[in-house]
């Protein structure tokens, strides 16, 4: 089915647009600097930790800093699981996916930092097998080996999407993808196991009586907290990068920003705790502990702590991004350029309020240079899991719970056809106020174009088993290329029948006249509950291919996860 | 929904499986090199006489030959803390053997262990060198192995060998009380503390016997008498830590 492309073409497709020169320079310098430290390891496991200028008197130097810095800031991938799967917030799901990549990456870091900071790297399972619970750093090692676990089976799917995997061994591929079916599980444990040894690193000092500018009972606290700073401020900021450096990644502006601003509450947070922190150690004067206070606040240590922790750690960015006009995207960026599109389900924000929008999700959408058309589905179709962990009737925006919870329960109920038909379609019928549909043009474009508002009434199909087919299905409108005429008559494989009516719709208004150019179509799948889309016109759909960052899956040959 | 049983099903199954394999490994994993449990009729204790040491640095020197110290180790120290009546006081500074000893509270694999007796002894072969209890232990009594020590020991003289075996390169080590003295002691029928040969290098060698090694569940023992008799202190009492090593502090009546 693929062929092998050749491999020019393939560094020209992944390097995003980014030119094969420069590319291949990027690469020859990450190679570089990974050699370098593959060499310095090599170098450790030969002559042993003396070659690090540690010594008995300072006995964790750098490593130790670098491995709770890699887990800390690989903090965002619980965070946003959490608030994906059990807060039920899925319009975070491309930042979760980043995140959890993120986090694989530092957890990888922080346990290769540990191999190699331990003096003998060759027993590190030990801890597995002796066991001493008294231990906060048993604890951690446990914590983070299950939770490495966890991670690698998080990311599973991610990698069993890229192309080659496919290609090579399909049915492995297969199967990691649809190891997506226990996110919510894995989140789960993934919370418990972060919050437990995120805050124990912290406890790994607070412990230690014979350092007393460490030993503090709050010192767990200020590790987690930091850590909740820390893990989704990565996430915004290689979410930001992805979206400059690569063609194909596109970020949602306003998922970040909304993240900037829980990075920024939590760092005032921070910053609170951090205060009585170091207030309570002038309460007793006990040697060592109010002499620490001193030698932080006033001695050789006092520019880190006043300029770059407090300074530059928790004053500026918070001020950066509580003031909303420093923390939102610029009006420029926000227009269609490359990489700046809003994208996901987040702009049915502006139209039914946020809370309403945090618990939607789109299901279809059309997207051009003029049009914005989503509809919603109030549950997700493909939610196999909603039976536990996260209702279906916690709708805000709902009249009525109680009638929301039975639906729930039909559906859960096995008829396929009911379950894939999409909540919207019952709400409809249910409640006739909800069976009407905002649907508004681009926000860029002035509202021009289209009719601001389109009933998405459901039709008779919705029960129907076997009326809908797996993959709700999105057209995007295309402007004509220079010198290639309009054409019309578009193809859609709808059957999702929201998205059917929407389609309808476009193309009908496209008949009229209303727009120029065509309408291809293009299948979008939800995987994991994440709406795939291309998100800018004119692009191509490997543009889409292997990317993770910013929520956009491979778009061509997807394999489809079949609704129940 | 066969899938999604089938992987719920597989998923179980290998996290089963992991937590058999760990069980089963811990089950055949080899036990410590220290007996910990248990009764013992001992409490092993040291008590230094500041009001005697002469800061001569004997005892140093003779743990590092008993012991093969590298020479970038020290398991026992001799620091000048001070000066009375116009006399230097000394400082000698063994492991404390705490009956709550936060390197035992720390390690994560459980190479620091206590013996019922109340040494304090590190499992060479269990330790992963994480030095979590160099850094935890208040008394800076512990030591690592930053490299390989090979080659002769200058500290080991020409007529003698040293007692224990060499460490490894990445372990922690601290003073042992001299342990392999007491079990051998004992075994023999000796008594610690009494007879030289049960008793810690550094207590024997000490010229002026400011070193006294004893069982303080012994009432009679030197060191319960000389704890009776006069009043003792021991390091950083506050921590509640609990040292096993007393101090005698300098007298002036003793300096003259």
């Amino acid at each position: 089915m693929t062929k092998r492309l050749s491999s020019a073409a393939y560094v020209d497709r992944l390097s995003g647009g980014m030119g094969p020169m420069r590319y291949r320079v990027w690469l020859a310098v990450l190679g570089a600097l990974m050699a370098a430290g593959a060499a310095a390891g090599v170098v450790v496991f030969a002559r042993g930790l003396v070659v690090t200028n540690l010594n008995d008197i300072v006995p964790w130097g750098l490593w130790i800093t670098i491995d709770l810095s890699a887990i800390a800031m690989s903090a965002g991938a619980f965070l946003l699981c959490a608030a994906v799967y059990l807060l039920g917030l899925r319009q975070f799901q491309p930042l979760a996916r980043t995140a959890t990549y993120l986090g694989l990456i530092g957890y990888s870091m922080a346990v290769l930092t540990l191999l190699l900071d331990i003096g003998r790297p060759e027993r590190f399972w030990h801890a597995l097998i002796y066991w001493n619970p008294h231990s906060v750093l048993w604890e951690v090692t446990m914590c983070v080996t299950l939770y490495f676990g966890i991670l690698m089976l998080e990311t599973a799917p991610i990698f069993g999407r890229s192309s080659w995997l496919r290609r090579r061994w399909p049915k492995l591929a297969g199967s990691m993808q649809s190891l997506h079916q226990l996110a919510p599980y894995l989140a789960v444990a993934g919370l418990g196991l972060s919050l437990l040894h995120q805050s124990s690193l912290g406890a790994t000092y607070g412990v230690l009586k014979a350092r007393p500018i460490w030993y503090r009972p709050d010192l767990s606290v200020l590790f987690i907290v930091s850590a909740m700073a820390a893990g989704p401020a990565l996430t915004v900021l290689v979410s930001m990068l992805a979206a400059r450096l690569r063609k194909g990644v596109r970020v949602d502006d306003h998922l970040l920003e909304r993240m900037a601003g829980f990075i920024g509450w939590v760092l005032v947070g921070y910053l609170y705790f951090r205060f009585w922190d170091a207030f309570a150690m002038t309460y007793t004067y006990e040697p060592g502990r109010t002499e620490g206070l001193r030698f932080i606040t006033g001695g050789p240590l006092s520019f880190n702590f006043w300029v770059l922790e407090i300074l530059l750690g928790a004053i500026v960015p918070i001020v950066v991004l509580l003031h909303k006009p420093w923390r939102e995207p610029s009006v420029a960026d926000v227009g269609p350029r490359p990489g700046r599109h809003r994208v996901g389900g987040l702009p049915l924000g502006h139209d039914h309020g946020r809370a309403a929008a945090d618990r939607q999700l789109p299901v279809a959408g059309i997207r051009g240079e003029l049009y914005d058309l989503r509809a919603v589905a109030d549950r997700d179709p493909y939610r196999r899991w909603d039976r536990g962990l996260w209702r279906a009737g916690r709708n805000v925006g709902d009249p009525a719970p109680g009638g929301r919870g039975s639906q729930a329960g039909a559906g859960a109920g096995g008829n396929p056809g009911e379950r894939a038909g999409g909540g919207g379609m019952r709400v409809g019928a249910k409640h006739p106020e909800r069976s009407r549909r905002v649907l508004r043009p681009w926000s860029s474009t002035g509202g021009a174009t289209l009719t601001p508002t389109l009933p998405l009434k459901g039709g008779g199909r919705q029960n129907e088993p076997g009326a809908l087919s797996p993959s709700p299905l999105l057209g995007l409108y295309r402007p004509p290329r220079a010198g290639q005429a309009p054409s019309k008559g578009a193809r859609f494989a709808v059957s999702c029948p929201e998205a059917d009516r929407l389609l309808h719709c476009l193309q009908s208004r496209l008949e009229q006249g209303l727009g120029v150019g065509r309408v291809v179509n293009a299948h979008a799948q939800i995987i994991d509950y994440e709406l795939v889309v291309p998100h800018r016109v004119g692009d191509r759909l490997s543009d889409y291919q292997g990317s993770i960052c910013g929520g956009i899956a491979p778009f061509a040959s997807r394999r489809v996860v079949d609704p129940p | 929904m066969p899938t999604e049983s089938i992987h719920r099903r597989t998923f179980l199954k290998v996290i089963g499986a992991g937590a058999a394999a760990t069980a089963g490994l811990r089950a055949a994993a080899r036990a410590s090199a220290w007996e910990t449990t248990g009764d013992s009729p001992h409490r092993y204790a040291m008590v230094i006489d500041q009001a005697k040491c002469t800061g001569c640095d004997y005892c140093s020197e003779a743990c590092r030959a008993h012991n093969d110290i590298a020479p970038g180790i020290e398991w026992n120290t001799v620091v000048r803390s001070g000066e009375l009546a116009g006399q230097p006081v000394y400082l000698p500074r063994p492991c404390m053997h705490c009956e709550h000893a936060p390197c035992v509270e720390v390690c994560p694999v459980k190479a620091s262990t206590r013996r019922a007796d109340g040494v304090v002894l590190m499992d060479y072969d269990r330790c992963i060198g994480c030095r979590y209890c160099q850094v935890a232990c208040p008394y800076g009594a512990r030591s690592f192995n930053w490299e390989a020590f090979t080659g002769p020991n200058p500290a080991v003289p020409k007529w003698g060998e040293p007692e224990v075996p060499r460490r490894p390169r990445g372990v922690a080590e601290k003073c042992t009380f001299c342990v392999q003295r007491i079990d051998r002691g004992l075994a023999l029928g000796l008594t610690p503390g009494v007879d030289q040969a049960a008793t810690p290098a550094c207590a024997v060698v000490c010229p002026v016997g400011a070193r006294v090694f004893g069982d303080l569940a012994d009432p009679q023992s030197n060191v319960s008498r000389l704890l009776a008799d006069h009043p003792s202190y021991r390091l950083r009492e506050d921590l509640g830590t609990g040292p096993r090593v007393y101090y005698l502090p300098a007298r002036e009546e003793a300096q003259a």
